[in-house]
């Protein structure tokens, strides 16, 4: 029901959003904030140790980028099911939250340089781990994905996976055996797996399976007067040496490829 | 990692939240409803069939919908933000945002549509006698309705509206899907945290508000236990 939901709310969005948005930086600028939506989500967007302070790789980057405009960002949590929604109907200014870009979005928004990299990997239990050869020992397997992501697209040419509500609740799944696995993004695998109650678990070496690299973008309005300004920034921050040392820092890899050529 | 006292601090942020929408929900649909219950049962046709189509459209369509339409449709549409009264950078509380303010609406009308259908018979189920016998005495229409009808008509309707107060205890969780901190989204955080319990020791919350909330029901059921009509 609530996909039925979406997916009509997305055509309204879509709609909607048919019209030029050149307003917004104005917008932005008038308000003194950028609202950025993000879902909690390590190494991209987290509590630092205070609980009360967002950092990440994605989150830096976000106050840096605010400053340039002169601006705060703010962070709005939001439904990641949600996220076109909340884009297109203003609620949000970015998304900006280790998001990998698709046709699907491409269509519906545009999106920032690919600034960064990543790719989708197979997490089970550690004792399960010799079950996994190569793809093909998917294919008799429950799958755990989360519903709309990256790790869904991958895996359905192989095997039909079962669409659960984010990514910590297809880890939920292996942990407590209602899936064999789980395919999530490596970004995300190698900062939860260990930590916590997601101890026991690991991810399948990328030399027995493996997926398509995929690129991160951030999420802007259809012909926002945002874009150039976002783009600029990453370039900026490129040949600078920031993203490079955020990466380093935050176990992130930067995409070399968007901005060398 | 964190520890107990700190999970439970958290979901009593995110309850706080919860135990809000709930509250300000009941003060807003419990008027409404009757209100809408009198539009049902209006002698003026075009207001009676509004009524029963409002009710109808609010009953037959998902509350999670309902939520979507009227937190997302007025900015896609003309460009409507609903107020915010949480200040300045204060992510991750959620109360009094525009968020919360677009629950609290559609909470409101959902369950006033079914309140009124519950105050509806209420009052029909009252004998016609009693409104013969009240005018017989010279009692104005006004006075009828206050003084004889209505107090009969809440103590019928106690245990079924006890019933939708239950439901609405629990479902105050839908408001998870447009990412107001209440208590089910502050456990889905602590698990992307990695901690898996908090989702669960959630359900102990809600559990106990209920038992409250069912205590406090039964309390005013036996007060209004005076002889029976």
């Amino acid at each position: 029901m609530k996909k039925a939901a979406l997916t009509i709310l997305s055509a309204i969005a879509f709609l909607a959003s048919c019209g030029a948005q050149s307003g917004d930086l104005a917008a932005i600028k008038q308000s003194n904030y950028i609202n950025v939506g993000i879902t909690m989500y390590e190494p991209m967007d987290y509590f630092d140790e205070d609980g009360e302070t967002v950092i990440g790789f994605d989150a830096d980057l976000t106050r840096d980028f605010a400053k340039s405009l002169g601006v705060s960002a703010r962070f709005v949590p939001i439904s990641w099911d949600a996220k076109i929604l909340e884009l297109t109907s203003k609620k949000i200014d970015l998304i900006w939250n280790g998001m990998t870009i698709t046709e699907e979005l491409k269509s519906a928004i545009d999106l920032s340089l690919p600034y960064a990299t990543n790719y989708q990997c197979v997490v089970a239990k550690e004792t399960r781990l010799t079950e996994f050869s190569n793809a093909d020992s998917l294919k008799s397997m429950k799958v755990a994905v989360e519903a709309g992501s990256a790790g869904e697209k991958a895996v359905s040419s192989i095997v039909k996976p079962n669409a659960v509500s984010s990514q910590e609740a297809a880890l939920l799944e292996v942990k407590s055996g209602t899936s064999d696995c789980a395919v999530i993004d490596v970004t995300m695998a190698n900062a939860i797996i260990g930590k916590g109650d997601f101890t026991a678990l690991a991810s399948v070496p990328a030399e027995k399976i493996s997926f398509d690299k995929e690129d991160f973008g951030v999420g802007v309005r259809k012909n926002s007067d945002v874009t150039p300004k976002l783009n600029s920034f990453f370039q900026d921050k490129y040949a600078d040496g920031t993203l490079k040392k955020l990466g380093d820092k935050y176990g992130v890899a930067v995409n070399d490829a968007a901005f060398t050529k | 990692m964190e520890e107990f006292g700190q999970v439970t601090l958290k979901l009593l942020g995110g309850f706080s939240s919860s135990v809000f929408l709930f509250v300000l929900t009941l003060l807003l649909s419990l008027p409404l409803g009757l209100l809408m219950s009198f539009g049902t049962m209006s002698r003026f046709l075009p207001l009676r069939y509004l009524s029963r189509a409002i009710v109808m459209v609010l009953r037959g369509t998902p509350l999670l919908l309902q939520i979507f339409v009227i937190f997302y449709v007025p900015g896609l549409l003309w460009g409507f933000q609903w107020p915010s009264l949480s200040t300045g950078n204060a992510y991750f509380d959620t109360t009094f945002s525009n968020r919360f303010f677009a629950c609290l609406a559609a909470f409101s009308v959902n369950y006033a549509a079914y309140f009124s259908e519950i105050f509806r018979g209420g009052i029909q189920s009252i004998p016609k006698g009693q409104y013969e016998a009240g005018e017989v005495l010279g009692m104005s229409k006004g006075d009828i309705f206050k003084k004889v009808i209505l107090l009969q008509m809440v103590k019928r309707v106690i245990p079924p509206l006890g019933n939708e107060v239950v439901t609405l205890v629990k479902d105050t969780a839908l408001a998870n899907a447009i990412a107001v901190t209440e208590l089910m989204f502050q456990a889905q955080q602590l698990l992307n945290a990695g901690l898996i319990y908090p989702i669960f020791y959630a359900g102990a919350f809600y559990f106990l508000f209920n038992a409250l909330v069912s205590f406090a029901l039964r309390k005013t059921e036996e007060r209004l236990a005076y002889i029976a009509v």
